[in-house]
């Protein structure tokens, strides 16, 4: 198989890979890079990646391994992403736009507190919008556990933006 | 849409146990103008799952990709296995030649070793005697090296217990 052939195969999720690796790594040129690994290592193993029946899981869980490497192997530098949200200029007046961008900036913080486990099923299910099936073999969870780290991160930021209310 | 049903599905969503169809609704009740005052304070949140989930590559050459592909080197599972089998090969070639050059030889030499050698091909019950004349040879040659290490021991002590600090 050619490349451009593998690529065919894969490329249709670089996106949901990029989500991904952004939200392990917090940082957009980082997650790019890991993209590209994964497309790289993809090809590498492209015999393999071709056997198998569920490539998009095996997609992010490869993403989410080398994320964590990228994490572990250099000191992070902490960056606002408050930048990296395109709103439509249509949708909102300029003053709503900078609100809606305060509470997205500050959902994100909230994110960022939750325990790994349960921002990566909040990342999967409502951001990906992937089946409890799915998320339980990228992360190695049972599906009950999954459904478990939803609660209670639903939870944390349901209470956090209440408090933001108050 | 129910306001009712909202506040079941929501209900619902907190504890984990939506469906996609559910969330799906979810998502769309709170990107309406239809949202109630008291879910206005949710609505950032459902916007924020939209809004994320439309970030993309912004930076994503094709071209750069294949040609970085083109140059990684690619893992052949057959050559995998035929370096696999080379090795194995390998291993057993050095077993065989440490075998040829280091196999334990056969009892010979002198007189003192030699009796191990023939008490390991005696069968015992035809050759009573002959076990019974190792044996015995074995014991007195014991016995000697005991003496031996005896008058050795009390030879090199005697300086000692000569010695002014020994008898106080």
């Amino acid at each position: 198989m050619q490349i451009r052939e593998t690529m065919d195969l894969v490329l249709p999720y670089k996106d949901k890979l990029f989500r991904y690796a952004f939200r392990i790594v917090g940082d957009i040129m980082e997650a790019e890079d890991v993209v590209q690994e994964v497309l790289i290592k993809i090809w590498k193993k492209k015999e393999h990646f071709i056997s198998l029946d569920n490539k998009e899981a095996w997609c992010m869980t490869l993403t989410k391994n080398l994320a964590i490497d990228k994490t572990r192997s250099k000191h992070r530098r902490i960056e606002s992403i408050d930048g990296h949200y395109d709103l439509k200029a249509n949708d909102h007046s300029p003053h709503a736009s900078t609100q809606t961008l305060d509470s997205l900036g500050h959902i994100k913080k909230m994110m960022d507190q939750l325990p790994t486990n349960q921002k990566e099923a909040i990342h999967l299910r409502d951001i990906e919008g992937l089946t409890y099936k799915e998320i339980s073999q990228i992360t190695g969870q049972s599906e009950d556990q999954v459904k478990v780290n939803l609660h209670r991160g639903r939870k944390f930021l349901r209470t956090q933006l209440e408090n933001l209310e108050l | 849409m129910n306001n009712q049903k909202i506040d079941q599905i929501l209900k619902l969503y907190w504890e984990g146990e939506t469906s996609l169809d559910d969330e799906k609704l979810l998502k769309a009740y709170f990107a309406s103008d239809e949202v109630k005052e008291e879910h206005k304070s949710l609505q950032p949140l459902f916007g924020f799952f939209s809004s994320e989930s439309e970030l993309s590559l912004s930076h994503f050459d094709e071209e750069e990709l294949v040609s970085k592909i083109s140059q990684a080197k690619v893992v052949n599972f057959r050559s995998n296995r035929i370096k696999s089998i080379i090795g194995i090969a390998a291993s057993f070639l050095i077993l065989a030649g440490y075998l040829t050059y280091f196999q334990p030889r056969n009892i010979t030499g002198s007189e003192d070793t030699i009796y191990a050698g023939k008490y390991t091909v005696l069968d015992e019950e035809s050759d009573t005697q002959e076990a019974y004349e190792i044996t015995r040879q074995a014991l007195a040659m014991l016995s000697h090296t005991l003496n031996k290490s005896q008058n050795d021991l009390s030879k090199n002590l005697a300086p000692v217990s000569k010695m002014d600090i020994i008898k106080q």
